[in-house]
């Protein structure tokens, strides 16, 4: 339903991110064309938040050899240098992304275009800053207005929304929340005066206007390891893709300087009990981690209303993990709460670098039927060969023994089936997972299959013909 | 999608009724052919048989270009001992997007045989996708008569040979034909060996096997595996060529001969291959029936 990729530059950055894009926050940003652009392309879904008029980003072309292929600078006026954007890509840094979009007259060097967060007029010379569209935020342009300056430094402001309408007032050095937004007005050395104003743009998150967005039950930021590190805990509730359904999919960190892990930990539930441990959830499994470091790291997020699911590069290392509910084999009836977890290891405290293993393969815990938990495998990476019931031929026809390749140079992607070992049952399929073939292709390259783009992730750091699979980025 | 169901009395009844429904359902008839597409079937029959051979193309004369080796039908002895006895029922079911005609029939109550033609759904842009699948089969030229079609279904009976035991190791002929040009191939044969003996083979049942292995144990329903047409390709590799998207194999445990399952928005009908029987078979030829593995059928039928 939606995804998001990136770079960021930590566990903790990348959980923050997975919290908002998941709760389904808006977006906020508006962009402006030079006015001496040659080119008439266009710059779109710009997502700058939270933003402000604390930073102002300029995308300049820099190359214009290839016409719709330009590439550009992309400064931010405090970040400074960041990476570099070609037209027609999706640009989705952790502080800006955006879309530029080729029009009938190519760009050519010197084509600029210019982001800011919130424009300001009047006299005074303080910021708006860390404006965050909530998840109930709409498309609209919202009007911050000072209407009473008569004490300095806690000046009073209206907030009118063009869609929303007039809400609360907002004062000047305090953090300001309504149903849509938040944002904080900060003086500076010139007063601020009556009829100021800061105008900025909303725009509904992707996840809130599909009625896909998750409900935040629990974040907690507050507690601290043993070196003083911060011990993230959120616990998310996700509508189902019938959007009736409670799905629990919860995110807790768990990391070491001495030991140097920054890990990031899947766990599901089946029900929500305010007052209890993460642990003492109902139905709780947990412990699936995603190994990390406190350094860039490049990101594929993929979240609908039933599923999370994760893949990142971890210098060399490429982690996955998945949480929500699986498609099954079943009616609702049936099998009403189809929900699994998995990840690259159980041990919490596993360095990024040690070895790990593939859950795609084996290793997912799925809640059975009667609400006990197993430990499944995932076809077609991993074949059941102790069977002897039809076609004991086949089984000695393995993945492992012959891998699949490409098909003319396509790529055709296969379901990853969820089975139980012990019982030979096929459970249903993972949502947006697919086997890949490894042949001749490489990591993060991409395969178009329904109209989707799948991009192939490696199992860690393997390079094998077994060893890719494809996400959805859908 | 069409859907049609009724009694036929002989092959040569049988045939007129599957050519009229083809027909009706956007087939052209020229001759013995039918055709639609890139897909064409010659069509012939004898008091013994019914059977079609699958083609790429047709001449001035209304014969086949580009002919596959076998012909592929419903065998009125298809079992020993087990002589169609009049009438038997037929269901004929005609789908697009690929365009296929399924004939499924039973006989002496409770046997099944098919015969089905068509194109698969192709993964990529490797030229043919043309099949046709039937529960026995014959070698010689259909213009000069199938007499050498099997008077006992041993091996591959099932769709695309699922159903019986090590599909066609013991059977040269294989138990459908599909084309497809990967690796300067043309037409390829349904069988069990298909990676590891000849590059000229296919299997599209293969997997649908492995997942099929157990009834959900908590309600004793089956999985509906999809129809996966796999290659053997050089280098000890295989590659998926495409799906059929109009059918998925099934176990029939707990399924009735003939039922209709509905599975959210899309109905199925479902039949066994050759006979439903309780017995679990191992790795074992020449059964007279299908054990519990059939096969599902997109239905809209009534």
């Amino acid at each position: 339903m939606a995804y998001k990729v990136g770079v960021c530059t930590g566990h903790y950055e990348l959980f923050e991110i997975i919290r908002r894009f998941a709760k389904g926050h808006g977006t906020t940003g508006t962009g402006t064309a030079g006015g001496g652009n040659t080119g008439n392309g266009t710059i779109g879904s710009i997502d700058l938040s939270p933003a402000g008029t604390n930073e102002t980003w300029t995308v300049a072309c820099i190359d214009d050899t290839t016409a719709g292929e330009e590439l550009w600078s992309v400064t931010g006026s405090v970040t400074g240098s960041l990476d570099q954007y070609t037209t027609g890509n999706v640009y989705d840094q952790t502080d800006i992304g955006f879309v530029i979009t080729a029009g009938g007259t190519d760009f050519v060097v010197g084509d600029e275009f210019t982001l800011t967060g919130a424009t300001f007029t009047g006299t005074g010379n303080g910021t708006i800053d860390s404006i965050d569209p909530t998840p109930s935020a709409v498309a609209e342009t919202w009007t911050v207005a000072c209407t009473d300056a008569s004490t300095p430094g806690s000046e009073v402001w209206s907030v009118t929304g063009s869609v929303s309408g007039a809400q609360a007032s907002a004062t000047t050095g305090v953090a300001y929340t309504n149903t849509y937004v938040e944002f904080s007005i900060t003086a500076g050395g010139t007063n601020f005066a009556v009829s100021d104003q800061f105008v900025f743009d909303t725009d509904q998150g992707t996840l809130s206007a599909a009625g896909q967005a998750w409900v935040e039950e629990r974040y907690d930021d507050a507690t601290l390891d043993g070196e003083g590190l911060q011990d993230l805990e959120l616990i998310l509730r996700g509508p189902g893709l019938s959007g009736t359904e409670q799905i629990w999919a919860s995110f807790t960190t768990n990391q070491s300087v001495t030991s140097d892990y920054y890990n990031m930990i899947l766990h599901t539930h089946i029900g929500y009990v305010s007052s209890n441990a993460l642990v003492d959830q109902p139905g709780y499994i947990g412990d699936r981690v995603i190994p990390m470091w406190n350094a860039t790291i490049r990101y594929w997020l993929c979240v609908n209303g039933q599923r999370i699911a994760i893949a990142c590069k971890v210098e060399t290392h490429y982690m996955s993990g998945y949480v929500g509910k699986f498609n099954p084999y079943a009616t609702p009836n049936q099998y009403p709460y189809a929900i699994t977890v998995g990840a690259m290891t159980t041990t919490t405290t596993l360095r990024y670098s040690s070895s790990s293993s593939f859950p795609y393969d084996d290793g997912m815990a799925v809640r059975k039927v009667d609400g006990t938990w197993g430990t499944f495998k995932g076809w077609p990476y991993n074949q059941q060969t102790t069977i002897t019931f039809y076609y004991q031929g086949l089984f000695g026809q393995l993945f492992t023994t012959y891998p699949a390749k490409d098909t003319g140079g396509d790529y055709p992607l296969l379901p990853l089936v969820l089975y139980n070992p012990t019982t030979l049952e096929s459970y249903g399929e993972l949502d947006g997972i697919f086997y890949a073939p490894g042949f001749n292709s490489a990591v993060e390259n991409t395969v178009v299959a329904e109209s989707k783009t799948h991009v192939k992730i490696a199992n860690n750091q393997g390079t094998g013909f077994n060893s890719y699979y494809g996400l959805r980025l859908d | 999608m069409a859907y049609q169901t009724g009694t036929f009395t002989s092959m040569s009844d049988l045939r007129a009724t599957l050519e009229s429904f083809a027909t009706t359902n956007g087939w052209t008839q020229a001759g013995s052919l039918l055709y639609k597409g890139s897909v064409y079937v010659e069509v012939a029959d004898t008091v013994s048989y019914l059977s079609v051979k699958v083609g790429l193309g047709k001449d001035g004369s209304n014969q086949l270009t580009t002919p596959s080796s076998f012909t592929r039908g419903i065998a009125v002895s298809g079992f020993a001992g087990q002589t169609i006895s009049y009438p038997g029922n037929y269901h004929l079911i005609s789908l697009s997007s690929p365009d296929n005609i399924f004939l499924v029939v039973n006989y002496n109550v409770t046997y099944w045989q098919h015969l089905a033609f068509g194109v698969v759904r192709k993964y990529g842009t490797w030229g043919g996708g043309e099949y046709a699948s039937g529960s026995s089969h014959g070698t010689q030229d259909s213009s000069v008569g199938l007499s050498t079609v099997m008077s006992t279904i041993d091996a591959g009976c099932g769709y695309f040979a699922q159903g019986e035991a090590n599909f066609d190791t013991g059977n040269a002929a294989g138990s459908a034909d599909l084309y497809c040009d990967l690796d300067g191939e043309g037409w390829r044969l349904n069988r069990s060996d298909f990676l590891s003996i000849n590059y000229s083979r296919f299997s599209g049942s293969a997997q649908a096997v492995m997942l099929l292995q157990s009834l959900m144990t908590w309600n004793d329903q089956t999985m509906l595996a999809p129809v996966y047409f796999e290659v053997g390709r050089t280098g000890g590799f295989r590659s998926f060529v495409g799906d059929m998207p109009h059918v998925r194999y099934i176990r029939v445990d707990n399924i009735d001969d003939g039922e209709i399952i509905t599975v959210g928005s899309q109905d199925w009908i479902c039949f066994p291959h050759l006979r439903k029987s309780p017995t679990i078979v191992e790795n074992q030829n020449s059964s007279n029936h299908s054990s519990v593995m059939g096969w599902a059928i997109k239905y809209d039928g009534p």
